[in-house]
């Protein structure tokens, strides 16, 4: 009788001993658990949370940009034309970048620049992200402060470089991350075709005239320009090899 | 004479006049150059509202004024020179500088070739330097010697390349010179783990030796400003020109260069990429479907063009084109003044395997020459004309039609009498004016006629606006009407009867100019007339004709069959080509003898000369024979008329032989025949101007012969005798026949005026249809309607617009828009209905078709004229296809929230169109569609809460009940955090039924809960969210991504600091005065007023709502006071307080309690503040006397000077006390 007394003791001793392991291996479990989903808040796991902000913004100057960019090349490296300086095509407000000297057939050059055109495309991409960017839907369980922002785009030869200058801090107990720009490229020559469209201009500022077949050769077909004539004008539209991107311009004629 | 004169006084005064009023407008719509436009535009010339504010400006031209003056603007930034830059466009850019030189002939602006490493640019020197100041340590070569930018590309193409292999084991195909860059930005500081890490000059990336990650030969493509075919390893770099044969191309991973590489068979070698743009070869993706390349996409392209469009009126077209060749295409057979209306040159050119084509100026401001490569330059009639041999590489160009100074030449030889022609000084003036005409340097005109005389006429005759009115853009200056003048022409015709006409009749016979009657002269001066431009009877560029630019009054007509014959010339057919080959020949043979007949009209008389100044010069040699005859017989005529009888016979004989002479074609033998004539007449002293005696000696033997041989038959003497009396007779006869004669004269005029396109305009929509670009001009050379609409849009168009039109258009459905199982049910000319319903959130294209190019809008609402209709259904362009793309649901008119669509709806537009006429449909077209009930994705939104948001709670609150109202059945949680849904904890309690729809708020769900854990002094915010559906499985509800976020704030409770008044009261009208403070709002309450403390009985301070409030009262009778103050706040915080006072009413005069002397002073006290005066002479009413010191006090003085002193003294509530005193 003792001895069974004895044996259930010990039984339950084990039950206990086993109950407590279980309960430990729970807990354990539970932290590790913690460590690893809740863990600790450090700099990498926001550097980890601002990923998706990045994403977010470059996303948004992806969906934003292209439609500038192709704009400003249909329009003759303007987005806003003013009155008189420019003609419609097919349905298209085509800048005149040299406008006709009355009696003569030079024109005088209406001094585009890269600048212009970057500046340009700063204010039309900038305008877009207004309405893309929302960062506030990436605030949750942190403190985030973000700065005013400004679009900076840079014209290459072969491509576009629009940064997105737009201060971001997470900031979450001490843990702290600041991620302030946020750049994309776009394969669109332009500046290669603006190079090209200027040395049309400068045929024409000089001459009057310009030879588009043998710039094309001289180039190793690497443009294709089309020209058409609309009386009075004349128009380029400029072409890299193999790229679809198009850059047009007028040149003002005269009628007679 | 007078009246005349008079009336052309008038006339003058009449069109000064008339100008005057027209100067008018010109002024007000007058353009001006501004330095600055309101867009920001320099150097505009524009209307001068378009200046910005403070512009400089001026009333002429950019180029004229000093601000917008050209000349060189030099960027300082970037180092680029623009041409032609107007002054103030450079000013305004930082970092510009101006200078005069218009082609910036300036050293900054020199061009030279930049070298950065292997790359080169043909550019300015500060150009270059800024290039390379992107690069530091990179040196740049700037070489002025260069002077062509192929030349510095050149320069460069032998830069040294390799294998620029980093630490990682990657490796980059670049220069030596990037790959130092790249190296040392790698590792600035470490050791070379990778013994190969560096630039290896003409090696692969993928060379094994080099133990990079890269492997060989993975793929081929193109690479920029290179024309062969590659390799690219697996890490993109290039590797060698492609060939099939790998292990060759690979060249144990060394650099193969182009010349060892394989060599191509030819384009699209499937085996070699050894392309070569100078040979007609590129690198380019394989898109046919032979000879595809062994490996990869890439071939070497075809840079040549055999697909051009052949075109029998542009002969050059017929053969195969190489790479670069450039070549003219016409509308028909041009030049020598074919070309017809409309008509426009082009020049297309191979690049690349495609043919661009390039449209020379309207108007045929410029014309399409061309030329053979290295053959000498052509005269225009060649150029025009050239057929090239296969091999032969031709090359053209759009230049400036110089037609504008052809009628300069004719000029010259206006002064030529007819006499004159065929004199040597004659005619080397006129050859002089022949090679000035054909004169290519200077002009681009044609020669029409000999050495003796011609006519210089446009070699292209120039386009003019021909159709009337309308329009000043896109038209030349030139007058139609002027230009087509210069082609008119006349022709005088001399008809003459006999006196008797005993043998012949007395019928009017043609005696002079009667070329002038055949039909020839007519189809002449119409060629002349056309030459001059749009003028005369002629076809238009697609061969349809009309007479009406040719008024005449001649009795024949250019008739259809004309028309026609124009058409076959200008628009060959592979069947009738060949017999045009001579151009010349085919459209002057059939006029040659007619134009002999101008020239002939020309010399009847120095009158007849003058009606033909600027026009009728023409042709007169080919009128000299006729015009010997004529002379010869007057003079027959004068002779017989002076009764030089004895030289009658000579006289005749001459003129007999002259005519006959004339009639032969020997010219010079009838002009000498005519002048034997006139010299005769000389001798026989009819003109007193003997002028060639060798002549009259002829004369001379001619009568001595006929002497001898009357002399021979002297034994006929007597026979002769009576032959002579007949003779004697017959002359008399003759004289009288003569004499009696009737003559007259008729004019048969050509008037060359603009030509008429064709009535009508059916073929106003072949305009384009050619491929070739519409405009303007050869628009309205299609139809007297045609116009051009839609100028500068997609959708611009030649249409038929009819004055008469009134016909609305007719509207049927489009089924060629629908989407594919969409089928519908139509009703003529009412409308359609989709009948299949519309997939909600799928585009859906509704499509209609107009009979005619018009403009279409919608309502959903019917019978709104066109005009009030809401949107536009389609192009807002005249077009034939209307269609209007919509999404359901959706907004067809933005700004018409009528038009919302939302699925599971029906809906019908109401169409309406309106034709370029400005007919517009007076009957609604209907389209009917329905949409699908779409899901519900909708989340449920939170309308109305109990409590306002942001409202205050009373201090010390830590939970309130509170309620929210949802738009339909939902479940709500809330949390003090702003989290998901399903994260939230506490619960409210929702009416999820679509029955439980509130009894305060139709329409709305009520949720109940009780928000806890309120604090005081501070916000209390929380997040309410709701998930709809309850009923539905989890997946088909949808819940709120976004809180609503509620606030409650938190305050302390209320104060009142203070209230008055208190204590005794000696007057009858108090303010109780209470001022907070604290609370919810600072203090800020609303209070009220009772007797009892009892919140219930307050009545609001008359004052209040603000930190003080006030509350007067007036008339209160002696006695104690108790009132309460309720005090509360907009957090419900409640305070009381309360005050008691006692009002004593004073109705009694002021008393002297004491009376004494000082000195010379009278003082009195009074029982109460009171203000007093006196008088020494009797008793006085307040106001009245002397007052005393002290007012508004108990204590008062007067100068003790007098025996007696009455003094009133009034008190504060003016009771007045009289009192007399002995001192």
């Amino acid at each position: 009788m003792e001895r069974m007394k004895m044996d259930k003791r010990g039984q339950l001793t084990a039950f206990i001993i086993l109950g407590i392991l279980v309960l430990a291996v729970i807990i354990l479990v539970f932290y590790m658990r913690g460590q690893f989903f809740f863990g600790p808040v450090t700099s990498s796991n926001l550097a980890n949370r601002i990923v998706p902000i990045r994403e977010h913004i470059t996303g948004c100057v992806q969906e934003v940009s292209p439609e500038p960019i192709e704009r400003i090349g249909m329009q003759g490296g303007h987005l806003k034309t003013g009155d008189d300086t420019y003609r419609n095509r097919e349905g298209i407000p085509i800048s005149y970048l040299c406008y006709n000297i009355e009696g003569q057939p030079q024109c005088y050059n209406r001094m585009l620049l890269i600048s212009e055109m970057e500046k340009e495309l700063n204010d039309a991409i900038k305008k877009g992200l207004a309405t893309c960017v929302n960062v506030n839907q990436y605030k949750k369980g942190f403190d985030m402060q973000t700065g005013s922002m400004e679009v900076e785009t840079d014209i290459g030869d072969e491509n576009i470089v629009v940064t997105v200058k737009y201060p971001i801090t997470l900031i979450k107990g001490d843990a702290k991350i600041t991620e302030d720009m946020f750049s994309v490229n776009f394969n669109y020559p332009l500046g290669r075709l603006y190079d090209v469209s200027q040395d049309i201009i400068d045929m024409h500022t000089e001459f009057g005239g310009f030879d588009q077949l043998s710039y094309m050769l001289d180039h190793r077909g690497q443009y294709l320009i089309e020209v058409k004539k609309p009386y009075p004008d004349t128009q380029y539209i400029l072409q890299a090899k193999d790229k679809p991107y198009l850059f047009q311009f007028f040149i003002q004629g005269e009628p007679a | 004479m007078k009246i005349k004169a008079l009336f052309q006084i008038f006339l003058i005064v009449g069109a000064m006049f008339s100008i005057s009023l027209v100067a008018e407008p010109v002024k007000a719509q007058q353009k001006v150059c501004c330095e600055q436009t309101t867009s920001g535009d320099f150097c505009q010339y524009t209307t001068a509202d378009n200046c910005a504010q403070g512009s400089l400006q001026a009333p002429t031209n950019c180029e004229q004024t000093s601000f917008c003056k050209l000349g060189c603007g030099y960027d300082n930034n970037d180092g680029r020179c623009f041409k032609n830059t107007p002054r103030a466009a450079c000013n305004k850019e930082e970092g510009c500088f101006w200078s005069e030189s218009k082609v910036c002939d300036i050293p900054q602006c020199q061009k030279g070739c930049c070298i950065l490493s292997n790359e080169c640019s043909f550019t300015t020197q500060l150009s270059c330097r800024n290039e390379a100041g992107n690069y530091p340590g990179l040196n740049y070569t700037f070489d002025t010697g260069i002077t062509t930018e192929a030349q510095c590309i050149d320069t460069c193409r032998s830069a040294e390349k390799g294998a620029c292999v980093s630490a990682d084991g990657s490796c980059k195909f670049a220069t030596r010179e990037s790959c130092i860059e790249t190296s040392e930005t790698i590792q600035p500081n470490a050791t070379k783990i990778n013994p190969n890490v560096g630039f290896h000059p003409e090696v692969l990336c993928s060379n094994p030796q080099l133990g990079t990650n890269c492997a060989s030969q993975q793929y081929t493509s193109c690479l920029p400003d290179k024309d062969e075919v590659y390799w690219f390893d697996s890490c993109g770099n290039p590797e060698n020109i492609y060939s099939s044969n790998k292990v060759q191309s690979y060249n144990r991973g060394f650099v193969l260069p182009k010349t060892q590489s394989c060599a191509i068979s030819g384009p699209n070698d499937k085996n070699c990429g050894n392309c070569d743009f100078v040979t007609g070869t590129l690198c380019g993706l394989f898109d046919g479907r032979e000879n595809k390349p062994a490996f990869g996409d890439y071939s070497c392209q075809d840079l040549s063009c055999d697909n051009t469009d052949a075109s029998q009126t542009s002969p050059s077209s017929l053969t195969d084109k190489k790479l670069g060749e450039s070549w003219c295409d016409y509308d028909s057979l041009v030049g020598f003044g074919l070309d017809p209306v409309g008509s426009r040159h082009f020049r297309k050119l191979c690049i690349n395997g495609k043919i661009l084509t390039e449209a020379c100026k309207d108007f045929r401001e410029e014309m399409c020459i061309q030329g053979v490569q290295g053959q000498p330059p052509l005269s225009n009639p060649a150029s025009v004309d050239l057929i090239p041999d296969g091999s032969e590489y031709v090359e053209a160009a759009c230049r400036d039609n110089r037609w504008q100074t052809c009628e300069s030449i004719n000029d010259k030889l206006k002064d030529i009498k007819p006499e004159d022609i065929g004199d040597g000084e004659t005619n080397k003036l006129v050859s002089r004016a022949k090679s000035d005409c054909e004169n290519i340097q200077a002009r681009d005109c044609q020669w029409i006629g000999n050495d003796e005389y011609g006519k210089c006429i446009p070699f292209v005759p120039p386009g003019l606006k021909f159709w009337p009115g309308e329009g000043e853009n896109a038209v030349p200056a030139a007058d139609a009407t002027a230009q087509c003048d210069k082609g008119s022409s006349a022709c005088k015709v001399v008809f003459e009867r006999p006196g008797i006409g005993l043998f012949e009749g007395r019928d009017w016979k043609c005696v002079q100019g009667c070329e002038c009657l055949e039909k020839d002269y007519l189809r002449s001066s119409n060629d002349v007339c056309k030459s001059y431009g749009d003028c005369g009877a002629y076809v238009n560029y697609i061969g349809e004709g009309t007479v009406e630019g040719l008024t005449e009054n001649s009795k024949h007509d250019i008739t259809d069959a004309d028309i026609a014959g124009y058409k076959e010339v200008i628009l060959p057919n592979d069947k009738n080509r060949g017999q045009y080959q001579n151009k010349f020949n085919a459209f002057f043979s059939k006029t040659w003898p007619a134009l002999t007949v101008i020239g002939a009209g020309l010399l009847i008389s120095n009158e007849a000369f003058g009606l033909f100044t600027g026009t009728g010069h023409a042709f007169i040699r080919f009128g000299a024979a006729r015009a010997s005859e004529e002379v010869a017989r007057r003079a027959a005529v004068e002779a017989l008329k002076n009764n030089h009888v004895t030289n009658n016979e000579i006289l005749k004989a001459a003129g007999d032989q002259a005519a006959a002479a004339a009639r032969a074609g020997t010219t010079e033998a009838a002009k000498a025949a005519g002048q034997a004539a006139r010299d005769a007449a000389i001798k026989s002293g009819i003109v007193d101007n003997p002028a060639n005696k060798a002549l009259l000696d002829n004369i001379r033997d001619e009568a001595a012969k006929n002497a001898a041989q009357t002399a021979g038959v002297g034994t006929l003497q007597t026979v002769m005798s009576v032959i002579n009396i007949i003779s004697t007779i017959y002359t008399i006869y003759s004289l009288l026949d003569i004499l009696l004669a009737d003559t007259k004269t008729e004019t048969i005029s050509v008037t060359c005026n603009p030509w008429v396109a064709p009535l009508g305009g059916e073929s106003c929509e072949d305009c384009g249809k050619d491929g070739k670009p519409c405009s303007e001009y050869r628009c309205k050379s299609l139809g007297q309607l045609c116009q051009l609409v839609n100028e500068g849009t997609k959708e611009e168009a030649c249409i038929n617009q009819h004055p008469n039109d009134v016909n609305t258009p007719i509207i049927s459905a489009n089924r060629d828009v629908l989407e594919p199982g969409q089928t519908i049910t139509e009703v003529s000319r009412a409308g359609f209905k989709i009948n299949e319903k519309i997939e909600p959130f799928t585009p859906v294209n509704l499509g209609l078709i107009t009979n005619e190019p018009a403009v279409c809008k919608y309502s959903l609402e019917t019978n709104k004229k066109y005009e009030e209709k809401d949107g536009i259904f389609g192009s807002p362009n005249y077009v034939y296809n209307h269609t209007q793309l919509i999404t359901l649901p959706g907004e067809l008119a933005e700004n018409q929230t009528l038009l919302k669509l939302t699925n599971g709806g029906e809906y019908t537009l109401y169409v309406r169109c309106q034709d370029a006429s400005g007919n517009a449909n007076e009957r609604d077209y209907y389209v009917k569609f329905a949409v699908r009930p779409g899901p519900d994705l909708t989340p449920p939104k939170i309308e109305v809460t109990s409590i306002a948001n942001n409202a205050f709670i009373a201090a010390n609150t830590t939970e309130t009940n509170f309620k929210a109202y949802v738009n339909e059945p939902s479940q709500c949680r809330w949390s003090t955090n702003d989290i998901e849904y399903d994260l939230m904890t506490s619960e409210f309690t929702c009416s999820t039924s679509t029955l439980g729809i509130s009894s305060v708020y139709a329409g709305l769900y009520e949720c109940d809960t009780t928000l806890t854990g309120l604090k005081a002094n501070q916000k209390n915010t929380f997040y309410f969210r709701c998930k709809d559906k309850p009923s539905k499985p989890d997946n088909e509800r949808n819940v709120n991504v976004e809180s609503y976020m509620f606030s409650l704030s938190g305050t302390v409770p209320l104060e009142i600091t203070s209230i008055t008044p208190s204590g005794q009261l000696f007057e009858n009208s108090p303010t109780l005065k209470v001022t907070t403070a604290k609370g919810a709002e600072n203090g800020k309450a609303r209070c009220g007023y009772s007797t009892d403390n009892n919140v219930n009985n307050a009545v609001e301070f008359a004052t209040t709502n603000s930190v003080n409030h006030e509350q007067p009262f007036t008339s209160l009778e002696s006695g104690s006071y108790t009132y309460y103050a309720h005090c509360i706040d907009a957090g419900g915080n409640l305070e009381t307080a309360s005050t008691t006072f006692t009002v004593t009413v004073d109705n009694f005069a002021p008393v002297i309690t004491k009376i004494y002397t000082k000195a010379t002073v009278l003082h009195i006290e009074l029982n109460e503040k009171t203000k007093c005066e006196y008088s020494n002479t009797g008793a006085i009413s307040f106001g009245e006397g002397t007052p005393m010191t002290g007012d508004d006090t108990k204590v008062h003085e007067a100068v003790l000077d007098s025996s007696v002193y009455y003094v009133v003294c009034k008190d504060l509530r003016n009771n007045v006390g009289n009192f007399r005193i002995y001192p």
